[in-house]
């Protein structure tokens, strides 16, 4: 088999991590709390699979391999922040770790779904979102912005994310018919 | 706990917005439901599409408000903006790759406080690069997989892809991945060399050195010597100015009245020093015993509890322990009689409020241990000057690595031995001893619970 030219190299890793980023994405965002960090550390699990891009097993899932590297990351992170300690414990990011993986296949269509979802939501859900996920405030500068409180904040998000996730799965089932 | 409530608080642990307590809830919940791990990990994938999601929106907003073309989410569209936010990290990766030029050995992959305009993540360092930062960490990550992590202040200079130069301060380094093993530390002292671990190593100002192993082994080369010392996980070697060289072992307690430990010996009756002999005894050097409470079952114990062969009875025993007066600095003198030969010496702590997790303050060990050979005590502070040695100090905290009171043993014993043969000949070994990190109600340091010493003596 011919050796792949450093071009070739380059295109296979490019397909192969935007497959894996959503997954990574997600076990990294699951592991490390604010939003932030977490973008850190996604960066930092892109610049070691490349790095080390060339101890990959291709016939092995790369998306496990990737979200290995960002198991190693996660706990540098909370190393590095010598105070906070490691959210879950290294089985619980194994299991979750496992659980991403068997999605892999459906993160792409799931991305999709999820803007038409987001299209649907009323006016006032998309700026709890944007509050939320955009200007990154916490529950209780939503609250004060809102006079509301904390507490109906957060069910408010929590109703939002159970409505966008049955959007989703009716995307998806729409798609499969 | 029901499972709309359950879900809610997975939300809330991926919003950052629970408490303590009701993470470690949180988490002990998800460790035994899997189904709960499964919906966790779709939360998160919507968590952070919408993270994604949003952010892009807000930009499209700032940048092209009237674009009519970039608000029809068509399939297509979507699918390139998900690519092109890949391909933004993609791209990185590659300037990344190629910037990575064959003189280069290792590189910088996370930057900490007050250094973040001097270094950046992605910096590549060559050999002879020297790195010089006062506070925060920088981590940087050699070509081999070794990750060591610089704490300031801290004079740190590249070698080799394999080895580097610790002047001062503390580097964590860790060698999990086979090609760093050999992975090598140097210091004035001597040369650290990784055989598949995780281990710190410090140089103070005063060229105290010292190695603590987390995991795994290393051997540790001293300068001036042919010999090798192995020191395995639980120990650490320190080096004091001078050539003393004296191994710590530092370990957990089983929480039990035997104070039982992997392998430190239990409080003895059989030690040089014990009471039952009538031959060593101890006292105050400086300090006072906290014994003022209105409340006589919170006051310290006498200081002779120190050699009486037994520690604590149970966790928050305080008449059992000695402990000093709030705030207070204080060393006990343990005056063996006459100079023998010291082979090792152990300390036993123990603390455990029953009724508060987090209140276990009081079981750190943090002392300096000195030794005097000569019949006729010196006045003052104990310093090389008078004649003292400095045998080795002894931080349990920064051994366990401890960030906040729970990650702290209750029951702690440390155990202090020379290399080779004795620690010396000595009369009279004082410990100096520091408060805990912890601020009593009145907001002053308080002091650790002290069970037991034991001094054993060589032939």
């Amino acid at each position: 088999m011919p050796e792949e030219s450093e071009l070739e190299v380059r295109e296979r890793l490019t397909r192969l991590w935007m497959g894996a980023e959503p997954a990574v994405r997600a076990f990294v965002f699951a592991s490390v709390q604010s939003f932030q960090d977490a973008e850190d550390v996604v960066q930092k699990v892109a610049l070691a699979v490349a790095r080390r891009f060339e101890e990959y097993d291709s016939s092995r899932s790369f998306q496990a391999w990737a979200i290995w590297l960002a198991k190693s990351r996660v706990i540098d992170h909370y190393r590095v922040h010598g105070r906070e300690k490691l959210v879950f414990s290294e089985q619980l990011l194994d299991r979750l770790a496992e659980s991403l993986v068997t999605r892999q296949s459906e993160l792409s269509a799931r991305a999709v779904a999820l803007e038409r979802c987001i299209e649907k939501l009323p006016a006032k859900s998309r700026k709890l979102l944007e509050a939320r996920y955009e200007d990154d405030h916490s529950m209780d500068t939503i609250a004060g912005n809102l006079n509301s409180t904390a507490a109906s904040v957060r069910v408010m998000l929590h109703r939002i994310r159970n409505l966008l996730a049955e959007c989703i799965e009716g995307e998806l089932r729409k798609e499969t018919i | 706990m029901t499972e709309e409530h359950e879900r809610r608080q997975l939300d809330r642990l991926l919003d950052g917005d629970l408490s303590e307590s009701e993470r470690q809830e949180t988490l002990a919940s998800l460790e035994q439901n899997p189904e709960a791990v499964d919906w966790l990990a779709e939360r998160a994938i919507l968590h952070a599409s919408l993270r994604c999601s949003m952010r892009r929106r807000g930009l499209e907003r700032d940048v092209t408000p009237t674009a009519p073309m970039l608000r029809t989410h068509s399939r297509r569209w979507v699918t390139g903006l998900a690519v092109a936010a890949s391909a933004v990290i993609v791209m990185a990766l590659f300037s990344f790759w190629l910037a990575a030029d064959g003189d280069s050995v290792a590189w910088i992959t996370s930057v900490s406080a007050d250094d973040e305009t001097r270094f950046q993540i992605g910096d590549q360092l060559e050999v002879g690069r020297r790195i010089e930062i006062e506070t925060g960490q920088i981590v940087i990550e050699f070509q081999n997989g070794a990750i060591t992590t610089l704490t300031g202040p801290c004079v740190f200079e590249i070698e080799s892809a394999t080895q580097a130069f610790l002047e001062r301060g503390r580097v964590h380094t860790l060698a999990e991945r086979p090609e760093a093993k050999g992975f090598t530390i140097r210091t004035l002292r001597g040369r650290v060399v990784d055989l598949g671990t995780e281990f710190v190593t410090s140089v103070a100002k005063d060229g105290h050195n010292r190695v603590d192993v987390t995991s795994g082994e290393v051997v540790v080369h001293l300068s001036g010597s042919t010999a090798q010392h192995h020191v395995r996980r639980g120990e650490m070697l320190a080096i004091e100015p001078g050539e003393r060289q004296v191994t710590v072992r530092i370990e957990r307690g089983d929480e039990t009245p035997e104070f039982r430990f992997a392998t430190i010996e239990p409080p003895s009756r059989e030690d040089y020093a014990d009471a039952s002999r009538g031959i060593a005894s101890v006292s105050l050097r400086e300090g006072e015993l906290s014994v003022h409470s209105s409340n006589r079952l919170a006051d310290s114990g006498p200081v002779e509890n120190l050699l009486d062969g037994v520690a604590q009875r149970g966790a928050d025993v305080p008449n059992d322990s000695v402990f000093f007066r709030n705030g207070v600095e204080g060393s006990f003198l343990l005056d063996l009689g006459t100079a023998i030969s010291v082979r090792k010496v152990n300390c036993y702590t123990w603390h455990q409020n029953g009724a508060f997790p987090e209140n276990r303050v009081r079981a750190v060990q943090k002392f300096t241990v000195w030794g005097f050979a000569a019949d006729d005590l010196p006045e003052g502070e104990p310093s090389a000057e008078a004649g003292w040695v400095c045998i080795a100090r002894v931080n349990t905290d920064a051994y366990f690595q401890v960030g906040n009171p729970l990650e702290r043993p209750a029951q702690q014993a440390s155990s202090i031995e020379a290399l080779h043969g004795q620690l010396g000949p000595f009369r009279y070994l004082l410990f100096a001893v520091e408060p805990t990190p912890s601020l009593g109600r009145s907001g002053i340091p308080n002091h650790t619970f002290f069970g037991e010493i034991d001094v054993y003596a060589g032939h």
